[in-house]
């Protein structure tokens, strides 16, 4: 199992903490570690690769209620932007 | 409460549920990725015309940088090659556009999204004026299959969707064909009843307004319907005001482009494709029908991005003074040429920084105003020519009016202006940051 850091950016950042607090599907369960006004760092536990998992969890969180409306950037922990 | 934390609660609260069900609503879904789906093609035709006129046309702009009516004297002769391009593209966007709503009804409705389709496409011609016969030969007019036929068939594609999905559901409706039979058939008979009760229904509603409206269903929701919307579109002030709507809830986390993305194509689309059927038809943008489209902002007020970022990228390497941000203008810049500003909005940040979300909404409406009084002194032309939204910065205008010099020197103009609105705002942020350095080091002291 790997454990990765995603770091999600998004002006309505709250909407993306309360998504992913305790999201679980079948690839990926993951928890809000830490966030700050505009960035949530957001720990995932799945068997993907990282590139995968990042790609997941946007589509997860853009197909959700809010997702489609917001405007976020998705990055792995020390990538660049 | 400061007014940037009440304005943030209500931007909570209030803003992104409305911006969640206008991303989210199925009508309006339809509808804006009918245009996004559409998009591609009728780039793809705007940029044939462009290069037709600016590489084969005798006055063309690279024509004549290159000398290549002199190195091949019969270049222009393959402008014919080309010319029909657009009548496969925007000429039959309607065509394409009740087709793709329908579509992406059936599909949000979970129907059978290809025959939903085909079935409004077939309505559309149902309802259509009828053939004209000339000379023992019958024409079908074309009017209504370009620009000027999007409404209805923005109104047939969402109707015959909704309906067809419903009706297909239905369990009475369906015809279910042994299972020896091949599945594409099966498919088409499992839809026959609701195809023919739409069908009908159609003949039987346009047999009825012709009735009380001799000119026919297109010409009277042209007239109603679009017609006052396309005044709306093509009015500097809704300009304006549809891009500080969208850059406002930009700074603010919500997708501004997407949320508005359906009421700008309803009241942008039709001008738009006027113009280039009329560069297409006269090679020049000069004289083109409507002075304000969408293109005025994307031409002049979107370089690097939303709220014009190239300027404050520039500005950043004039004035400022805080590691950061030029760390983070350096990261910025190869992105911010192609207009994808990401590392900057979020990197700064500039969303829900109080410092820039000022100049971030103000420079982009400055700019339109700037790119509009160019176009209505006779400055240059109409920007009518459709160009990739990555295209660097003052190219986009410079392209956009087929090559004219001078809406190139606009658009320099147009980021030397945004340079000076952020210039002040990045020395307030050296200040504020000053400021916060100075109050963190007597805390520490203290």
């Amino acid at each position: 199992m790997n454990e990765y850091t995603i770091e999600f950016y998004c002006g309505q950042i709250k909407f993306i903490k309360d998504f992913f607090e305790g999201y679980q599907d079948s690839r990926v369960s993951t928890y809000v570690e830490q966030s700050s006004r505009i960035k949530a760092d957001v720990k995932v536990h799945t068997l993907l690769p990282i590139h995968e998992t990042k790609k997941h969890l946007e589509n997860v969180f853009k197909q959700s209620k809010y997702g489609c409306a917001l405007h976020f950037t998705v990055k792995a922990i020390d990538e660049p932007f | 409460m400061g007014f940037m934390a009440n304005f943030e609660k209500f931007a909570e609260k209030a803003l992104v549920p409305v911006a969640s069900k206008l991303n989210s609503q199925r009508h309006i879904v339809a509808i804006r990725d009918a245009f996004i789906l559409s998009f591609p093609i009728t780039l793809a035709g705007s940029l044939i015309v462009l290069l037709n006129f600016a590489v084969l046309a005798p006055d063309g702009f690279i024509a004549k940088i290159l000398f290549l009516h002199k190195l091949f004297p019969g270049l222009a002769d393959l402008q014919a090659v080309f010319s029909p391009v657009l009548n496969g593209s925007t000429n039959i966007l309607s065509m394409f556009i009740v087709f793709l709503v329908a579509r992406n009804m059936a599909i949000s409705l979970k129907a059978d999204e290809l025959l939903s389709g085909l079935t409004a496409l077939s309505t559309f011609f149902i309802i259509y004026p009828p053939y004209t016969a000339v000379e023992g030969t019958n024409f079908l007019t074309t009017q209504w299959v370009g620009a000027q036929g999007l409404f209805v068939a923005i109104i047939v594609g969402l109707i015959v969707g909704e309906f067809f999905s419903v009706l297909s559901k239905s369990k009475k409706l369906q015809i279910n064909m042994p299972a020896s039979v091949p599945p594409a058939v099966a498919r088409s008979f499992k839809v026959l009843f609701p195809i023919i009760i739409i069908t009908v229904v159609f003949a039987v509603g346009n047999a009825i307004i012709n009735a009380f409206y001799p000119k026919g269903l297109h010409e009277f929701i042209y007239a109603v319907i679009q017609t006052p919307l396309k005044h709306l579109g093509t009015n500097i002030f809704s300009l304006v005001i549809l891009a500080i709507v969208s850059n406002l809830l930009w700074v603010f986390g919500i997708h501004g482009p997407n949320t508005i993305a359906a009421i700008r194509e309803a009241m942008f689309a039709e001008a738009g494709l006027e113009n280039l059927n009329y560069v297409a038809e006269h090679g020049s943008a000069w004289g083109a029908p409507y002075p304000v489209t969408w293109a005025i902002n994307d031409a002049f007020a979107n370089y690097g991005g939303s709220g014009m970022t190239l300027g404050l990228l520039i500005a950043i390497f004039i004035v400022a003074k805080r590691k950061d941000y030029r760390d983070i203008g350096k990261l910025s810049i190869a992105p911010g040429l192609f207009n994808i500003n990401e590392p900057v909005i979020f990197g700064l940040p500039v969303v829900l920084n109080p410092i820039l979300i000022l100049p971030f909404i103000l420079v982009p409406a400055v700019n339109i105003i700037i790119g509009y009084a160019a176009i209505v002194t006779g400055l240059i032309p109409p920007i009518a020519y459709s160009v990739p939204w990555t295209t660097p910065g003052p190219l986009i205008a410079f392209l956009g009016t087929g090559g004219n010099w001078l809406a190139l020197v606009i658009g320099f103009v147009c980021l030397a202006v945004s340079t000076l609105i952020y210039i002040p705002f990045v020395m307030a942020a050296n200040k504020a940051a000053a400021d916060n350095n100075v109050s963190s080091d007597s805390e520490k002291s203290a």
